[in-house]
């Protein structure tokens, strides 16, 4: 990723970085440029949105993770490329502190399939479609009144497209890069009616998961645990809380249990953080993350899901996480989620919602080594002091890699989680 | 606002957190969360919206006057005529 330079006298040498197309999730094998927010020979720091990204998810706002200056740009938009494509190189500044996401992972997401079995088909067929110079002659072409994405409208103005009549899946049904496909196709392409490149975005997304969920249960020794949380009090608070708050300050339970969460966490540092390398190989170590992130399973309407983490949730008060959850929903329904918060988080949960199922044992995500699932919450007749009385239950469910954790730790953090919940006020 | 605004607020409303809905996909005396597929972060967006474009906040304790398409029609048009009245 980096390289060093070999004459140790000559200091004016610098080092490069590769700026790549991020894995922005376990079922990400491409992503399309869609346009630069920096030029060659701009100053960046660590942070910066540098580019707009185009994906299964939406479109994303790409951060670079070094400072420096960016020395050349490889890949021009608007070019679909696949995971890990070198799509610039940056002259890292001298005293550049890296701030990568997950370490080794950026740059070689550990999670990316191969992709020339499944991307390449489709991304040199899209390509030979999609690539536009930026020099084209913009044609007007009436796009007003019709909902879609800004590189769709650039590709509908400069191909002349009709985009009237097309369903879009987009947020508030507009129309993304995706529901062209097969207008673009009908416009260059008649001959192979075999192709669907919409079935095959979705297609690759499965291949994808397939992949990255294979390689998590054969590497991951897991091992599961549930407890059954009594969330009587919680309820309790929260109605008291919400009963005449405005919406917009109104707390949901996700809050109070993420907030717990954070806390336990604080106490079991062993739970968040990152096994890096396999077994089988010298160098394997587990590394305790410093900084909690919690990467939050949002399913998307359209299909697929997002996984976006809200960052220091043991800083956060409960409130201001509630805002955090709000915002990474709102955008991960309309776009402007960032690549870091799909990179970075330290542990992941999901959350099955009052209409899913009682119990969830979620699948790892490497590098991490743990993964919770909320249940939904109901209601058991519960024994008190010999007294039967109506409690408010859900079951929370962890599951966890055993390189790192064992079952008794893994059960003291549980327990120490439930007893946290029994006093949402102290949160 | 006369009913047919409301109405088209409403449906403008739970179109930003569930886009693909139409007036057709909704029956009106039928639970709203589970006519649109709401989850209680969707349903609670669906809220904010409607305060954005009304003015009107609903607090959790009036969350089983809204429930329904209509009963939420209902509910804001007393609410906005007594905002005009008053």
């Amino acid at each position: 990723m980096t390289s060093t330079p070999i004459d140790k006298t000559q200091t004016s040498v610098a080092e490069f970085e590769d700026i790549t197309m991020p894995s922005l999730g376990a079922d990400m094998t491409e992503g399309t440029l869609t346009e630069w927010l920096v030029k060659e020979g701009e100053q960046v720091n660590s942070g910066d949105i540098i580019a707009v990204l185009e994906t299964q998810k939406g479109a994303i706002d790409m951060e670079v993770y070094s400072s420096g200056t960016i020395a050349e740009i490889l890949v021009t938009p608007v070019t679909e490329v696949p995971v890990g494509t070198v799509l610039a190189r940056l002259a890292l500044a001298e005293a550049s502190q890296k701030m990568s996401p997950q370490k080794s992972s950026v740059s070689t997401p550990i999670l990316a399939p191969t992709p020339a079995v499944t991307a390449s088909d489709t991304s040199t067929e899209l390509e030979k479609n999609v690539v536009v110079s930026e020099q084209v002659k913009v044609v007007d072409v009436k796009v007003t009144g019709v909902k879609a994405s800004p590189i769709v409208r650039r590709l509908a103005k400069e191909q002349q497209l009709n985009l009237t009549g097309i369903k879009g899946s987009g947020p508030q049904g507009a129309i993304l890069l995706n529901d062209l496909a097969p207008l673009l196709k009908a416009k260059t392409d008649t001959k192979s009616e075999q192709h669907k490149p919409a079935d095959k975005t979705e297609q690759n997304m499965r291949n994808a998961i397939a992949v990255a969920m294979t390689k998590s249960k054969q590497e991951i020794p897991h091992f599961y645990l549930n407890l059954e949380l009594d969330l009587t009090n919680a309820q309790q608070w929260l109605q008291q809380q919400n009963q005449a708050t405005p919406p917009e300050e109104h707390l949901l339970l996700l809050a109070l249990l993420l907030k717990a969460l954070a806390n336990s966490l604080v106490k079991y540092p062993k739970l968040n953080g990152f096994y890096q390398g396999s077994i089988f190989e010298k160098n394997s170590a587990f590394e305790q993350a410093n900084a909690i992130h919690i990467g939050n399973v949002i399913s998307l309407r359209q299909g697929g899901l997002v996984v976006p983490a809200i960052h220091d949730v043991d800083k956060l008060s409960v409130s201001e996480l509630m805002q955090g959850l709000r915002d990474i929903t709102e955008r991960s329904r309309n776009g402007h989620l960032r690549s870091s918060e799909l990179m970075d988080a330290t542990i992941t949960v999901t959350n099955m919602g009052e209409r899913g199922a009682d119990s969830v044992f979620g699948i790892i995500y490497p590098p991490q080594v743990a993964i919770l699932g909320f249940g939904k919450v109901r209601e058991i007749a519960k024994v008190v002091n010999d007294d039967v009385v109506i409690a408010q239950v859900l079951t929370v469910s962890l599951s966890a890699d055993h390189r790192v954790i064992d079952g008794m730790l893994a059960a003291k953090f549980l327990n120490y989680l439930a007893k946290k919940l029994q006093k949402p006020e102290r949160l | 606002m006369n009913n047919n605004n409301t109405q088209q607020t409403i449906l403008e409303a739970i179109q930003e957190v569930a886009p693909e809905i139409e007036l057709d996909d909704i029956d009106m005396d039928e639970d709203i969360r589970e006519e649109c597929d709401l989850d209680s972060m969707d349903f609670l967006n669906y809220l904010i919206a409607l305060k954005k474009s009304t003015g009107i906040s609903i607090a959790e304790g009036d969350y089983t006057l809204v429930n329904t398409f209509n009963k939420m029609l209902n509910y804001l048009s007393e609410r906005l005529s007594e905002k005009s009245s008053s």
